[in-house]
């Protein structure tokens, strides 16, 4: 459970065992009076998470204050990062981690573990529970990056395994039948299956098993002693045989499923919100950026002229996601820090500029040569001539076709939840994936997307029309 | 020929277009007078000659002057005091309206034209009634007052009219010929044309080209007589 994790917390071992090694425990967790600090991250449900009354809860954080209760200790809990928290223990932050961890030979170099308090391992879910999984051609659904990825290319050679981005869109798409069957988490996977209404059976054994224990530094002897009694008496009571029917027990089937409209509104509001700040920065920025490219294509000497249009071309002829992709992870690697909403907005900038810039340049040619030279005739300067003669001509023309860019780019800013921005898109893909309501969420998502762009769209038929009219009696 | 009665003096004024001679050594002085025409069939170089008198190209050869001083030289506020230039097709502002159009350079340059300067112009011209109307709302012969309102109200020396009778009916170019010739009480007017009623009723002297050359100038009638022969 959660190795993917595990390689990147290896590298600040080796520093934090560095920094122990200066460092006598002073704040061993031995003394009695102090109270245990239990790390865990609340971002793992059911195992723990924050309940929607904002209290951190689980089956982790149950067993936690169960065994603090056998052992006679105060407890605190400490929400950490995942990829920091092994790190965070060994340098005396917190003292247990109870937040299932699996137990690793890599990791038992590093910190002594309890013994398991409970076993978990890679599944397969189907819909069809006599579902024969040795077909070839039997479409298997899992997580990118997970260790269920390498275990099920093992075991089923013959299935087509397609990776997805989360367990929630693998679910979708079973639903839809797109999709055989998915392999996941054997607990993770039955509380999503009873929690999201998914009917799916398990198929066979596990793939392969992990034990899940509780850490502590390497010179806990005592206290690690103490947790195993209190487990060892802990699993063999009808209580430990109460918490795994709470959490993951058929009973408990509405358990988290209730969720409330009015947290979702305001949730899909501020996505909303986002949507509306990136694109109002990333098209004013735009703007600004479109003039210059367009005096640089009419007016510049004819090396910036041939710059200026190839970097139009460019951004026209290219993708949104790939510009996007490649300025978030292109600009940190020659040096430059970006947040992802920076990135959004620049890529935004540079991408309207792109076609606006062009806008204005068909714009400028659409006005007859000769009225310039009939304003320099009356004795206007190039600069006034723009300003008072071809601007105000130029105006009504490229409206129309700058509105139909703002309403492309208001669109396009769903793509920039791919890196993790959290708009509309990605509000709505997150409020689906945990409460598995892909209809209603994304009609609304687009009910919203047409709040903002309809009104443009109307607004240009308006002008469009309008200009149409001029051009008829002209 | 004192230097203050020449308006304008084009010298040895050459024009090559992808290896093609356009004009070719012209030499002209244009002075205080009749109103003047250069006459000459399509393709004789008419057009170019203007231009390249008004400044709105570089020359390969040759100098126009004004007063002295080269035409490139010069700023645009600087030529539009010499000069005023009628176009062909008029390129009046179409999103201004007829008052706009003659009021609209006097106000960006600052000038102290007033409305009713304008609109008094408008009323010798005979089009009071159009100030409020677009350039789109009037006919062909309207806009050309217009345009020729819109030079004079900036008081140029010299207004150059490009083939001024081409989209006019007869009964227009006569009121037009008339109004030209009032009009050159207090301006020169140089008209091109090769509209020869148009000529005989508007101009009494002027130049001949043809192929890019001056093949003969001094009094209309003379000059006419060549373009048959």
């Amino acid at each position: 459970m959660k190795k993917a994790f595990s390689v990147s917390s290896v590298g600040v071992f080796f520093l934090v065992l560095f920094l122990n090694s200066l460092n006598t425990y002073s704040n061993a967790a031995s003394a009695p009076d102090n109270p245990l600090k239990i790390g865990l991250t609340g971002k793992y449900p059911p195992f723990n998470y924050f309940n929607k009354e904002g209290e951190l809860t689980g089956f982790d954080v149950d067993i936690a204050k169960k065994l603090c209760k056998k052992i006679d200790r105060k407890c605190e809990f400490v929400t950490l990062q995942w990829d920091g928290i092994l790190a965070s223990l060994l340098a005396g932050k917190i003292d247990l981690i109870i937040g299932s961890m699996a137990i690793t030979p890599d990791r038992e170099k590093q910190a002594l573990f309890s013994t398991p308090y409970y076993e978990s391992g890679a599944q397969i879910f189907a819909k069809n529970a006599e579902q024969d999984i040795w077909v070839p051609g039997f479409q298997i659904g899992v997580t990118l990056g997970t260790t269920y990825e390498a275990a099920i290319r093992e075991k089923l050679p013959n299935a087509e395994i397609r990776t997805y981005k989360g367990d929630t869109e693998i679910l979708q798409d079973i639903q839809a039948e797109r999709l055989d069957a998915i392999v996941t988490d054997r607990l993770v996977g039955g509380y999503m299956i009873r929690n999201f209404g998914v009917d799916l059976s398990p198929i066979g054994e596990p793939l392969f098993l992990e034990k899940i224990g509780i850490p502590a530094r390497p010179n806990e002897k005592i206290l690690i002693g103490k947790i195993n009694t209190a487990l060892t008496s802990l699993r063999t009571s009808p209580i430990y045989d109460e918490l795994v029917e709470k959490y993951f027990g058929l009973k408990n089937q509405t358990a988290s499923n209730t969720f409330k409209w009015s947290t979702a509104v305001i949730l899909l509001m501020k996505g909303l919100l986002w949507t509306t700040i990136i694109s109002a920065c990333g098209l004013c920025l735009g703007v600004v950026f479109a003039i210059f490219l367009a005096v640089m294509m009419i007016a510049a000497p004819s090396i910036f002229r041939i710059s200026a249009k190839f970097f139009t071309d460019f951004f026209r002829s290219t993708p949104f996601l790939i510009q996007l992709l490649g300025i978030y992870f292109g600009l940190p690697a020659v040096g430059i820090t970006i947040q992802p909403f920076q990135a959004a907005v620049i890529t935004m900038a540079l991408h309207s500029a792109a076609y606006l810039g062009e806008v204005l340049v068909s714009g400028f040619h659409a006005i007859p040569k000769e009225q310039r030279l009939a304003s320099q005739l009356l004795g206007l300067s190039h600069w006034q001539a723009i300003r008072h003669i071809i601007f105000p001509q130029m105006l009504p023309i490229v409206t129309a076709p700058s509105l139909n860019t703002v309403v492309a780019m208001i669109k396009d800013s769903a793509i920039v939840s791919v890196i993790s921005v959290y708009e509309l898109t990605m509000q709505a893909q997150q409020l689906i994936s945990s409460t598995y309501r892909p209809f209603e969420f994304y009609l609304l998502t687009a009910i919203l997307y047409a709040a903002i762009t309809y009104p443009l769209i109307l607004q240009g038929r308006k002008l469009e029309s309008r200009i149409q009219n001029r051009g008829a009696q002209l | 020929m004192s230097i203050n009665n020449t308006l304008c003096l084009v010298q040895n004024l050459k024009v090559i277009r992808k290896g093609r001679i356009i004009l070719d050594s012209i030499s002209l002085e244009l002075t205080r007078g009749e109103p003047f025409a250069i006459v000459g069939e399509s393709g004789s170089g008419k057009t170019t000659l203007l231009s390249a008198m008004a400044g709105l190209f570089s020359v390969d050869e040759g100098t126009v002057f004004y007063q002295g001083k080269e035409v490139q030289s010069l700023t645009f506020s600087e030529r539009a005091s010499f000069f005023g230039l009628v176009f062909q097709d008029y390129q009046l502002f179409p999103h201004l309206s007829v008052l706009e159009n003659l009021l609209i350079a006097p106000r960006v340059r600052m000038l102290s034209i007033t409305r009713d300067n304008a609109l008094e112009l408008l009323e010798s011209l005979g089009i009071l009634d159009l100030a409020d109307r677009y350039p789109k709302e009037i006919s062909g012969g309207q806009k050309q007052r217009v345009a020729i309102a819109r030079s004079l109200i900036l008081k140029p020396q010299i207004l150059f009219l490009d083939e001024p009778s081409a989209a006019l009916d007869e009964k227009t170019t006569k009121q037009l010929a008339s109004l030209l010739l009032s009009l050159n009480k207090k301006i020169q007017i140089i008209a091109i044309s090769h509209d020869l009623n148009f000529l005989r009723s508007c101009c009494s002297r002027g130049i001949l080209l043809h192929e890019g050359k001056v093949k003969a100038s001094g009094s209309l009638d003379s000059v006419l007589q060549d373009s048959f022969t």
